[in-house]
């Protein structure tokens, strides 16, 4: 991660009517923001993230709306979201993404072995085949911008017709994200732990499975 | 190999669009209007049917969606041929035809020649742009590529875009690559009336060429 944003967050002394009404779709985000942060040392994971995006708050709250659908309203569960968010965020190497979803991937209940494990792809030993299948469908969209047959065919029988749209539907937000982390230079808040050394180099240089399509 | 042109997901018509689906599809009232005057016309050229159709299964996701995919087609601070040239191209590079259709009709009427158009296939290093339009095109690129705009086009897109445009960029980017991705996953077919691509520009999506 580069040392410093290409634009600059928009932090809550600075917050106006068009900004709060952009959060009003996010209500927990913001209440945790706003408990978090103080002025030249902002808060939680997240903060700098979220108050980029609100530069421009009619987008800010359109996307918002979106990405508050996956937390609030996706008929996945949390693990299964959060196995989705950290393999899109390694591939796409946001490391921001990565290290705020370790966090809630833990409190989702994915353990210290499978959390390293989604480093490695769905061909590490040790996954369950679901969710090796979960991690694939990451790698297709990610190189084909489609599930393959096979792994939707085992996949449909897990999943219903909702459950595939809300898959794909996260896999392409947090895809999204990620650009924008990156673009965007979106920098990790101070006091944050950045990715321990071993992972970072592995990130820069991770590989998706060899497709079979 | 399974039948490319069965749907994996089967789109509701108009037809079964109840109140709660039509309360989530509205977040996108242009694209409902459209959909909704073409089906009560008999049904022909009804674009973005199918994929309202197999949105109208979920309607909170459909709902959250549209309102997202709203501003970037409506909204966005970025001039509709810009965005139009956006879209076109990331749809090319992710070999989303069902998008590359719909948006070489909406690019023509944006003002983009069909000499451009041809020519988005091609990439930003080909002959004849204009440096802003290739750098548009580039970004895309990088975006598709790497995740992220890299240090040259960033710096020569910054003399023509401020920071809402440049944001709506990234985002627009970012809400048709979902869309490519929801398509191709579940094999939403054009609906009937809708011309395919020719079968030289359909080769030459999947031909691999992703760059001039």
């Amino acid at each position: 991660m580069a040392e410093s944003p290409r634009i600059s967050p928009i932090y809550p002394p600075d917050w106006d009517a068009d900004v709060y009404d952009a959060l009003s779709v996010i209500p927990h985000a913001r209440d945790n923001v706003l408990a978090t942060f103080k002025p030249g040392t902002p808060g939680i994971l997240g903060t700098n993230l979220l108050c980029t995006q609100l530069r421009h708050p009619a987008l800010a709250k359109a996307f918002l709306a979106f990405n508050a659908h996956h937390f609030y309203a996706s008929t996945l569960e949390a693990r299964v979201r959060e196995i989705l968010i950290l393999r899109i965020g390694w591939l796409l190497r946001a490391e921001y993404e990565y290290i705020a979803h370790v966090s809630l991937g833990k409190k989702a209940g994915l353990s210290d072995a499978e959390l390293a494990n989604i480093q490695r792809g769905p061909d590490a030993p040790g996954w369950d085949p679901l969710d090796a299948d979960l991690l694939r469908a990451v790698d297709e969209l990610h190189e084909e911008a489609r599930i393959g047959d096979a792994t939707y065919t085992r996949l449909s029988v897990h999943f219903d017709a909702r459950q595939l749209l809300d898959l794909v539907a996260i896999v392409g937000c947090y895809g999204m994200l990620a650009m924008v982390l990156n673009t965007f230079r979106v920098q990790l808040e101070p006091g944050a732990e950045p990715l321990d050394p071993a992972s970072r180099a592995r990130m820069a240089n991770r590989s998706t499975t060899l497709l079979t399509t | 190999m399974k039948n490319e042109s069965a749907p994996r997901i089967a789109p509701l018509l108009p037809s079964a669009w109840d109140e709660g689906i039509l309360d989530g599809l509205g977040a996108f009232p242009q694209g409902l209007e459209f959909v909704l005057s073409r089906w009560k016309a008999g049904g022909v050229d009804a674009r973005g049917m199918h994929v309202l159709g197999v949105m109208a299964l979920h309607p909170p996701l459909a709902k959250a969606f549209l309102t997202f995919n709203a501003h970037v087609a409506g909204a966005s601070t970025l001039s509709v041929r810009v965005r139009e040239l956006a879209i076109l191209r990331i749809s090319w590079l992710r070999r989303g035809e069902y998008e590359f259709v719909q948006h070489v009709i909406l690019g023509l009427r944006a003002g983009l020649s069909a000499a451009e158009i041809e020519r988005v296939q091609l990439g930003p290093d080909a002959a004849g742009w204009d440096p802003a339009d290739a750098d548009l095109l580039r970004a895309v690129d990088e975006l598709n590529a790497d995740a992220c705009i890299g240090d040259a086009t960033w710096e020569r897109l910054g003399r023509r875009f401020d920071i809402a445009q440049k944001l709506d960029l990234v985002f627009l980017v970012g809400c048709y690559e979902v869309l490519a991705m929801a398509i191709k996953s579940f094999r939403i077919q054009l609906e009937p009336g809708v011309a395919p691509l020719d079968a030289a520009v359909m080769a030459r999506m999947y031909g691999g060429q992703v760059s001039g």
